[in-house]
């Protein structure tokens, strides 16, 4: 057992050393060697590392002592589940209450990253995950939105709130523009066709100057408010409210709406 | 400069390209044509190629081998390269793509992706984030067709890269090798079940299609005098794109392809504002898919397969 | 309960990270790209920065200042990152922010900078909105896009006296600022007629199309708004295609690698640059920046940003305060000797300075003309 290991752990030395060391050691025309060799050694360490625990995983005296025996993760996460769901969400809650009263600037801004990423992920998550379709231009849509709030927000000085459903109007209608000719394609060639179409928006929206400002891009609109207490002064904690809010809404919605009925509908297309 | 000029000018400028888009969408095809995977790391292949060359190239020139062996000069070079890449592509096969063989297509894409910017990255710590200037073995000399100009670089590169299309054609049509190739690529289990070792068969696959992008690597990076990490991203999507539009999976269809988006390409930008050059190129797919969903030369390939 | 106790334990750790106490420090913020395609610029501009505070503290620091500390934000050329970076500055109480390096990165980030009311001196942001909106506490080292262009245009008019121009750029937010006014200028003086504009894509090796297009038209000079990895391709295939006309190029372009992979395509290729006077202080920054960062050369923006970093300081030095106006009055009304050359700024917060033109000759860099005193050097 450990001899074929051994020796499958020389050949591929060998192979490694093939592919790490001219890229490795020439960055200019000299031989970089000691910058070479310690790259490959990393690289011929970790490949040693994973074929040891292979080969002591596969050891008598091993599985005799640890085998069956249930992953500390698998451990911890039965503890955790004992917690009904109720505390959990509850819990959640009051720490997205608080977080931007005792944030600064800067935790706030990564907040709001974390948040945006969410809503992304949430929308990839049906599209790729329930649905199947690997869509690689799934961030056009994301531009559109932004595009929309800022053109209407600095042309005719709409508000946030009443942009936000039309940027989701207008997101939807672009899905249906690229879903329509797209979806009797099979899987791959979805997958160069909506990055075509990423690109194509991508490309639009930095060419058409007279609408987009082409590449200097839109500055100056207004940020996101309500009546009281106002954001214009206060600025990044209270887009924190509004963008949780919104996720508040929606998370329940993604939670229930593909899972229980479209679930079906979709998986079986997938497959 | 006439019109007659002009338009010659622009179509060789189009063959030229179109005749990269082809060698790079070659590799695709292959790959799709065995396993019908995306080989998304094959444009970082395409870069490895290009840097290999270049140390080569440079190694060479440095011991004055480029004067005096011009012809040898190159075969070593794009030898190198092609051999380099071919290993390359064996190990990224080995261990991204053969364990998930039989798992879901998205992890198998998903594993090509994270293969593809494990390379760049590893090309942007190796090689360093600005460009690295080739070694010029070409000059700007060159001959004059009805008044417009072709370097002799040029039509090195265009005769190379049509007889390493045709060398693939007969290899693929009248070797042992080859036959095994399209069996394994029309019904990968009934292959196993005649006695075709899969595995090799595989192998060989991820060796060639590697090696001719490593060639389109060398090329590029001979004529336009510099390779820097992330070029391959630009590459790889006209060449998929090429490789789709084609037909993925049929090698005439990759040519084909890969002229047609060069040709696109190139065309646009002589007639018509060329910054929406990329929009038409991707318009035309869309197009082309939408009137015929598997590709200009692809054959029909059943739901079930997908 | 344990639990509870684990997150309350948590949110008291990220507060009392935020409010640190704070020491007699003068603190200075950086912000430029560290990651991404420009981090070699980035790095430049930090180490700069790094540079200054070195040599001021070598000599004695600032009086009623412990020491003088340097924060690096990294701006990743992103107007959203620069945001971020800039608050996070903020958050740690920085005095001044020398940065960003892309406009498209300055300009967003200068919002809170200047809610915040914090001295902001960029090395290398040329877009001239910058200073355009009337932030009292903004200051730029580096010529502005329209004097650049004038720079361009009085040569092309006055030192080659071209009749007609092509014009190329790659559609990023600083070559079209460029573009831009250059057919601006061009029109008001009526002495040079734009023939062609025409845009490629970044990131592209093949621009023969285009530059067959402009063989075509025949200008007598054709502008490539470009950055350098571009450029030096295309002097390679204008060069190829056999095109006669003058070609001329910006600073991003100034590049050793434009030369080394421009190769002989590259000789007689005109750009434009800011000239470097050749003072002792130079020689000695040069000195101590290349045995401080083990570096062959200084990075362009190394200057620009040892001139900010050097500038702030001197004036808070000479103010005796931090306070943001009273400083800002002090860079405004005073003139600096920088290792660029002389350092003087207008009401906007412009620097008083003009490109010059150079020449690639013999695969160098060799300055050519001078559009102030219209003289060849």
């Amino acid at each position: 057992m450990a001899k074929s290991e051994l020796k499958k752990f020389i050949l591929y030395s060998f192979f490694l050393a093939i592919l790490i060391l001219p890229m490795v050691g020439f960055p200019s025309t000299h031989f970089d060697a000691k910058r070479a060799f310690a790259v490959w050694g990393v690289f011929v360490g970790v490949l040693a590392l994973g074929m040891l625990n292979k080969v002591v995983r596969q050891s008598s005296a091993y599985q005799n002592n640890f085998q069956g025996r249930q992953p500390l993760t698998d451990r911890v996460s039965t503890q955790f589940k004992k917690i009904p769901a109720r505390y959990w969400i509850l819990m959640l809650l009051a720490g997205v209450a608080v977080y931007p009263l005792l944030a600064n600037n800067y935790m706030v801004d990564v907040g709001i990253t974390c948040l945006i990423y969410i809503v992304l992920g949430l929308g990839l998550n049906i599209v790729v995950g329930l649905a199947g379709l690997l869509d690689l231009g799934y961030i056009a849509f994301y531009a559109v939105g932004a595009y929309t709030y800022s053109l209407l927000n600095l042309n005719f000085g709409m508000s946030f709130w009443l942009c936000l459903p039309i940027g989701m109007l207008l997101g939807a209608v672009c899905g249906c523009i690229i879903g329509y000719p797209t979806l009797r394609m099979r899987g791959d060639y979805l997958a160069i066709v909506t990055m075509g179409f990423g690109e194509i928006i991508r490309l639009v929206l930095n060419n058409w100057d007279k609408l987009t400002k082409g590449p200097n891009g839109l500055l100056g609109m207004a940020k996101p408010s309500i009546m009281y207490p106002s954001f214009s002064d206060g600025g990044l904690k209270w887009a924190t409210y509004t963008l949780k809010s919104s996720e508040i809404f929606t998370f329940p919605l993604l939670l229930y709406i593909p899972y229980r009925r479209l679930d079906g509908h979709w998986c079986s297309k997938a497959r | 400069m006439g019109n007659t000029s002009f338009i010659i000018q622009q179509l060789i400028n189009a063959l030229f390209l179109g005749s990269i888009y082809a060698l790079i969408a070659l590799g695709y095809t292959m790959v799709y044509g065995i396993i019908e995977l995306i080989n998304f790391a094959h444009g970082e292949l395409f870069t490895a190629g290009a840097f290999i060359g270049i140390i080569v190239l440079s190694a060479l020139q440095k011991f004055g081998f480029v004067e005096t062996h011009f012809v040898l000069t190159l075969f070593l070079v794009f030898g190198t390269a092609m051999a380099y890449v071919g290993v390359l592509g064996v190990a990224i096969e080995h261990v991204a793509y053969k364990p998930l063989r039989n798992a879901s297509r998205l992890a198998a894409i998903l594993s090509a992706l994270g293969m593809s910017i494990f390379l760049s990255n590893g090309m942007m710590l190796s090689q360093g984030v600005s460009d690295r200037a080739y070694p010029a073995i070409f000059g700007l000399k060159g001959l004059t067709i009805i008044g417009a100009r072709v370097t002799y670089g040029q039509v090195f590169i265009i005769v190379l890269s049509l007889v390493l299309m045709v060398a693939l054609n007969m290899f693929v049509k009248w070797t042992k090798l080859g036959k095994a190739m399209r069996a394994t690529a029309q019904n990968l289990n009934m292959a196993r079940m005649l006695g075709i070792d899969i595995n090799r068969t595989i192998r060989v696959t991820f060796v060639i299609g590697p090696a001719l992008g490593a060639a389109a690597g060398v090329m590029v990076g001979m004529y336009y005098g510099s390779v820097r990490f992330d070029m391959g991203f630009i590459y790889m999507i006209k060449a998929f794109a090429a490789a789709i539009l084609g037909g993925i999976g049929s090698i005439p269809g990759a040519v084909l392809g890969g002229m047609i988006i060069g040709g696109v390409e190139v065309l646009w930008s002589a007639f018509l504002p060329s910054e929406w050059k990329d929009v038409t190129t991707f318009i035309v797919l869309i197009l082309v898919l939408y009137l015929k969903p598997s590709g200009i030369l692809g054959e029909h390939v059943s739901e079930t397969r997908v | 309960m344990k639990r509870i106790g684990i997150v309350a334990l948590c949110l008291l750790l990220m507060t009392g990270f935020s409010s640190m106490a704070m020491a007699k420090t003068l603190k200075i913020g950086t912000l430029s790209p560290l990651t991404g395609p420009y981090a070699q610029d980035g790095t430049d501009i930090l180490q700069g920065v790094k540079t200054a505070v070195a040599v001021v503290e070598k000599a004695g620091g600032i009086p009623g200042f412990d020491k003088i500390e340097v924060i690096p934000g990294d701006s990743a050329c992103d107007g959203g990152k620069a945001t971020m970076a800039a608050n996070k500055l903020i958050n740690s109480g920085v005095n001044g922010v020398v940065g960003a390096y892309c406009s498209s990165a300055t300009i967003p980030s200068s919002v809170p900078l200047n809610e915040a009311n914090i001295i902001q001196i960029t090395p290398a942001s040329t877009h001239t909105d910058v200073t355009a909106r009337g932030f009292k506490q903004i200051f730029r080292m580096c010529p502005r896009d329209d004097v650049q262009a004038w720079s361009t245009v009085k040569f092309l008019e006055d030192g080659l006296k071209v009749k007609t121009l092509a014009l190329i750029d790659d559609r990023q937010t600083y070559t079209v600022g460029l573009t831009e006014n250059i057919t601006k200028f061009a029109k008001e003086n009526n002495k040079i007629k734009i023939v062609a504009l025409e845009h490629i894509t970044p990131g592209d090796k093949d621009f023969t199309a285009v530059l067959t297009k402009l063989k075509k038209v025949n200008p007598d000079a054709i502008y490539m708004g470009v950055y350098q990895p571009e450029g030096s391709l295309m002097v390679r295939q204008a060069k190829a295609l056999g095109i006669k006309a003058k070609l001329i190029t910006e600073d991003a372009v100034y590049h050793p690698k434009f030369i080394e992979v421009g190769g002989k395509a590259a000789e007689g290729t005109f750009l434009t640059f800011a000239k470097a006077p050749d003072t002792p202080e130079r020689k000695n920054f040069e000195k101590t920046y290349m045995k401080m960062w083990n570096a062959k050369n200084v990075g362009s923006y190394g200057y620009y940003a040892y001139d900010a970093a050097m500038v702030f300081m001197e004036a808070v030095k000479k103010a005796g305060t931090t306070d943001t106006a009273k400083v800002a009055d002090t860079i405004r009304n005073n003139t600096w000797n920088g290792v660029s050359g002389k350092i003087q700024f207008d009401e906007k917060g412009d620097r008083k300075l003009a490109h010059v033109i150079w020449i690639v000759k013999g695969g160098k860099f060799v300055p050519y003309w001078d559009p102030m005193t219209e003289k060849y050097f």
